[in-house]
């Protein structure tokens, strides 16, 4: 998640002045963890991209509020999750953006095939249901996302061995749920 | 380790790279968004004059650190000059009568410097 071109400092005090790559390499870098961070809290796809999303814009809107531009992402993360948790207490949907369905077809797929993604996508979803708050967004985090175990711990602030403990847990947990499909 | 993974490349936005590249796009817009509402209330006149306002705030009390001490030590060197000029005429008074001054002319003399 470092960046060797431009520091999250550097980014941030460019997004300052108004530079719009700047805030499109800082999109590129941190929506697809702000997505999985919201889906662990959310359980549901198109929830968690409208949370990461809303999140980003409402960050870029308070960028002057950012006091330490260097830990950005760590900022952004925060906000994320106060409004995912957010979402949850209203329970709402709110598009805030015409997103495409989750359920339709990609290109080259055909209708059973989208079917059957998407029921996959709902016994994964479901499964991670089951698993506690933590535990979920670790494994998302480290299974999906492709952090370390010292990223996650820095980032979620908890000790390494918890996120080793969590993880074990976690897939345990889901292996037990979905047998074949891990 | 990296085998002890739980597949969960169905829930990757890029299962679906369209679908994703499109969410980003909407995002990036909204961002665009975001900066051109920024520059435009930069411009502002409210803007400009809020962002001269620390800067004045600054100068201005920097002034008044400044001002404030150096009257405080002007007037006292004039209530020095003024005692000198004081004494200087009350000895001329005293050199052209050919005679000292008096006991009572010292006391009083004395008194007025401290009235003043």
């Amino acid at each position: 998640m470092s960046d060797s071109v431009q520091t999250d400092k550097e980014l941030v005090e460019a997004v300052r002045r108004g530079d719009r790559a700047a805030a499109g390499r800082l999109v590129e870098k941190y929506l697809r963890g702000c997505r999985a961070i919201a889906l662990a809290i959310i359980g549901e796809i198109p929830g968690a991209e409208d949370v990461s999303q809303d999140a980003f814009i409402y960050a870029l809107e308070r960028i002057d509020d950012c006091r330490d531009p260097a830990r950005f992402g760590a900022w952004l993360r925060q906000i994320v999750r106060s409004q995912a948790k957010n979402h949850l207490r209203h329970a709402r949907v709110r598009r805030t953006e015409p997103l495409l369905d989750d359920t339709a077809t990609t290109v080259g797929e055909s209708p059973s095939e989208a079917a059957e993604r998407s029921d996959l996508r709902m016994r994964l979803l479901s499964a991670l249901a089951t698993l506690a708050g933590d535990q979920r967004e670790v494994v998302l985090l480290h299974d999906l996302e492709g952090w370390t175990h010292d990223e996650i711990s820095d980032r979620m602030r908890i000790p390494s061995g918890t996120v080793r403990s969590h993880l074990h847990f976690a897939r345990r947990k889901l292996r037990a749920l979905l047998g074949d499909l891990t | 380790m990296e085998t002890d993974k739980v597949d969960l490349t169905a829930l990757d936005p890029m299962a679906d790279p369209g679908r994703w590249q499109a969410f980003v796009e909407a995002t990036l817009a909204r961002a665009d968004g975001v900066l051109d509402a920024r520059r435009d209330s930069e411009n502002d006149a409210f803007s400009l004059i809020a962002r001269w306002r620390r800067p004045l705030m600054a100068a201005a009390a920097v002034l008044l650190a400044v001002l404030v001490p150096a009257e405080f030590l002007l007037e006292e060197r004039e209530a020095r000059v003024e005692a000198a000029h004081r004494l200087a005429t009350v000895s001329i008074t005293w050199v052209e009568r050919s005679q000292g001054p008096s006991g009572t002319e010292i006391l009083r003399t004395i008194a007025e410097g401290r009235r003043q």
